[in-house]
């Protein structure tokens, strides 16, 4: 059976859109910034983040929006845009036998902060608004999407971090191959804070040394990274299966035809080398595919000291020296829950114009690292396959390999 | 109109986003409006945050119009500076 790509959404620092994100990072432009009053937070030493501006979120009806954060105000809009692209429409999702795979790493941080300073400034449980339930929940992206769509069916939130949305396409992918479904709605959203912020600068992971050139400030692979830029953002695919998309004459974006988990069961903070490289070869498996079949690989590369070198060295195990791979976490910063979402997306569209976008401040490659193809500008080469990595706290790893439609453009 | 039914209605207005028009003192909460229970909690914390009046959400049960909202917020404000 093959799967099939019918439709893609993202909102984005870089753009509103898939198209104006594509064509930004294509441009090779960075949504880093500088953030001000991060700046004034005693101790916190990364003030550096990629953040979504002038979302307009009124295409939301009130009474559907009164429960959400922006995290699943960005969702819908990604959702939205995912729709229409497969030509799909609320009745269609009504009626059709559709899935709906949307995470997030938390429910909204701000809006617990709003109703906890409330409680501990007043000592009362006077004051707070009735729907801060609804957006601090874990699955509080699939509830709302859900209600934007007045969804009927079976809802998932599944919840995985960095590997969130990546984890919503496997398990899409895996539902679709079971016969549960015919299409899968998967993806993830999160929303800036200073509490994330705070996390992994206190974990040493938030990159500190480039807050007055904040558009350097994530730099995968290369030998001056210093951790994590957070970010924020959403994304989502129609997933579909070949009859149900034969049947109603949608287009295919691309395949998706290889996936693995796996859990890496060591160090709490990320995975080894040796874990990454076996979901990999699961993921090949699964394909069907050889490693000389895969001719780029979409790291999830956050441009930290330890995960960016177990990464390329688990790459290496496989693929050999020359493997072309990039990041894109150079441009958009980490997202969290949509990044995988989102570079599966940014993968197929590099896979259908066989134009392989580079990693962003890349500018010396770091000497640890082991020998790979890493792009440092847009290569064009020819290619059917791309794999997609991401890797998340707690050793939560995904691979993804991906297809290019029959006929790329 | 009395400062606390402009009070209302400028809630309304900004954070429930309602049209000036429709809030007339007729207007039906459940079936003009259609502010349901969430609604009633989140006005009730606003009301309390801009005139200080307490509004029990579970008073606007047996309310059906916008002007019956005002009379009971009016009605609180004046007891407590009674």
């Amino acid at each position: 059976m093959s799967i099939h790509f019918t439709g893609a959404g993202i909102v984005s620092p870089l753009g509103h859109s898939v198209q104006a994100t594509m064509d930004a990072l294509e441009a090779g432009r960075s949504s880093l910034e500088r953030v001000e009053e991060w700046a004034a937070v005693d101790g916190l030493s990364s003030h550096v983040a990629a953040r979504v501006k002038d979302f307009d979120n009124r295409f939301i009806p009130r009474k559907v929006r009164r429960t959400m954060s922006k995290m699943s105000e960005m969702l819908c809009k990604a959702t939205a845009e995912a729709l229409s692209q497969a030509n799909l429409s609320l009745e269609d999702v009504e009626h059709r036998r559709v899935m709906l795979l949307v995470g997030s790493t938390t429910g909204s941080t701000e809006t617990f902060e709003v109703s906890f300073k409330k409680f501990h400034e007043s000592g009362s449980s006077r004051g707070q608004f009735s729907t801060t339930m609804f957006k601090t929940m874990n699955h509080s992206v699939a509830l709302n999407v859900a209600s934007y769509l007045q969804f009927k069916g079976t809802v998932i939130s599944p919840s995985s971090a960095c590997s969130t949305g990546a984890q919503a396409i496997l398990l899409g992918a895996q539902f679709i191959e079971s016969g549960l479904c015919d299409i899968a709605l998967c993806g993830g959203a999160d929303e800036v804070h200073v509490g994330t912020a705070i996390a992994f600068d206190t974990a040493q992971a938030a990159s500190s040394g480039f807050n007055a050139d904040p558009q350097k400030a994530s730099r995968p692979f290369d030998a001056q990274r210093d951790g994590v830029v957070v970010a924020e953002g959403a994304s989502l695919v129609v997933l579909e299966s070949a009859d149900s998309m034969r049947a109603r004459s949608a287009q295919s974006l691309g395949e998706i035809c290889g996936w693995a988990q796996s859990c890496d069961g060591g160090h709490v903070a990320h995975s080894g080398a040796d874990s990454m490289a076996q979901t990999m070869r699961d993921a090949l498996a699964k394909a069907g595919l050889v490693p000389d079949d895969v001719g780029y690989v979409n790291a999830h590369a956050t441009a930290t000291r330890l995960g960016d070198l177990y990464e390329s060295q688990a790459v290496h195990t496989i693929f050999g020296d020359h493997k072309p791979i990039s990041s894109l976490k150079g441009h958009l910063g980490h997202s969290f829950a949509p990044c995988g979402t989102m570079e599966a997306i940014a993968s197929l569209h590099m896979l259908r114009t066989q134009r392989f976008l580079p990693t962003l401040n890349l500018e010396e490659i770091d000497p640890e690292l082991p020998a790979l193809g890493y792009l440092r500008e847009v290569s064009s080469f020819e290619t059917e396959h791309a794999m997609s990595n991401n890797f998340a706290m707690g050793g939560m790893n995904v691979s993804l390999i991906l297809r290019a439609p029959d006929k790329p453009r | 109109m009395s400062p606390i039914a402009e009070k209302i209605n400028t809630i309304l207005i900004e954070e429930f986003e309602f049209s000036p028009d429709v809030l007339t003192e007729d207007a039906s909460i459940r079936d003009t409006l259609e502010l349901d229970s969430l609604d009633a909690v989140d006005l009730t914390v606003l009301l309390e945050e801009q005139t200080g009046a307490k509004v029990d959400p579970r008073s606007f049960i047996d309310l059906r119009t916008l002007g019956d909202i005002h009379r009971l917020v009016e009605g609180i404000v004046a007891g407590k500076g009674a």
